[in-house]
């Protein structure tokens, strides 16, 4: 068989999205990083979809596809967009910490 | 055989980054990190015949998101990190939930891989997946979510501006309400002007 088989896909997409979870969960110290992991997740989910495309042979999980990274982009820049007002607040990035300086 | 290999050299190049997105020191090096996990992953997308996808996701992330990242990253500077550690409540519950999750997806995956009936497999030999494909359906089918999708990214765009700019109290700024509701007779007066005499009393 000349394709590589649509399990080695999953396995893939497992594999990083339980990356991106436990990254997630883990870090304490820096809303970025945290960031970083949920776009790690994304890029699993979109992983799973294109593998799906191609092993139905249909061109719709392509779509989902192109919409998911749309919406990634969006969620990114706003994310990032609420990062820099917290830090212009605080001055960290750290969760956990009182917003409001005393 | 070829395809496998290559396969197997971007799986691990992506896990091997996702590792390193996850426990390096410095922000720098977890963008930089992830960048390479959108590249590796990227080529898995040509490996599947998904060529748009991947040329969109280097355009897109590593041209944009990345970039988005960088200029973060370069706002906050060096010496964001404090030095608050991880308690053991949260290390616990981070494999816990990393170690649910990966057993149920893989238990779900070979589960499913084993049992073929469950998918109804194609097994073309023509690929119906092309760039061209992707404009058809894009176009005709999913016309209205394309057009709702363009409009979700316009207000993302006013949401992260109107987020982040920074409102000057002593700015002069145009009042396009004041302007409007003003009428000739509350700026303008009318007088007469002797001839050679002028005006006594401006």
């Amino acid at each position: 068989m000349l394709e590589v088989e649509l399990i080695h896909y999953l396995v893939l997409a497992a594999t990083l999205f339980s990356l991106g979870a436990f990254g997630l969960v883990l870090n304490r110290r820096n809303l970025l990083r945290a960031l970083l992991s949920i776009e790690l997740m994304l890029l699993a989910a979109n992983i799973n979809f294109a593998a799906f495309a191609r092993h139905l042979n249909d061109v719709t999980g392509h779509v989902f596809v192109l919409f998911a990274f749309a919406i990634a982009a969006a969620e990114s820049a706003i994310g990032l967009a609420i990062f820099i007002v917290y830090f212009r607040e605080t001055s960290s990035l750290t969760l956990f910490k009182p917003l409001l300086k005393k | 055989m070829i395809l496998n290999l290559l396969f197997y050299g971007f799986a691990s190049l992506s896990v091997l980054s996702a590792l390193c997105v996850i426990f390096a020191k410095r922000m720098i090096y977890n963008v930089l990190a992830l960048v390479l996990v959108f590249i590796a992953v990227a080529g898995t997308f040509m490996l599947m015949h998904a060529a748009f996808l991947g040329i969109v996701l280097v355009v897109l992330y590593v041209g944009a998101v990345a970039v988005f990242f960088l200029f973060a990253v370069m706002m906050f500077g060096n010496k964001i990190e404090e030095g608050m550690k991880s308690s053991k409540l949260f290390l616990v519950g981070a494999w816990l939930l990393g170690g649910a999750f990966f057993s149920v997806l893989l238990f779900l995956v070979t589960y499913v891989g084993l049992n073929e009936k469950l998918l109804v497999s194609s097994a073309a030999s023509e690929v119906a997946l092309s760039a061209k494909a992707i404009g058809n359906v894009l176009y005709t089918t999913y016309f209205l979510p394309f057009q709702l999708l363009g409009l979700t990214l316009f207000v993302a765009i006013i949401g992260a501006i109107s987020l982040t700019l920074k409102h000057q109290k002593d700015l002069k700024r145009q009042s396009t309400f004041e302007q409007n509701k003003t009428r000739p007779e509350t700026r303008l007066q009318y007088m007469f002007v002797k001839l050679k005499q002028g005006l006594k009393d401006a």
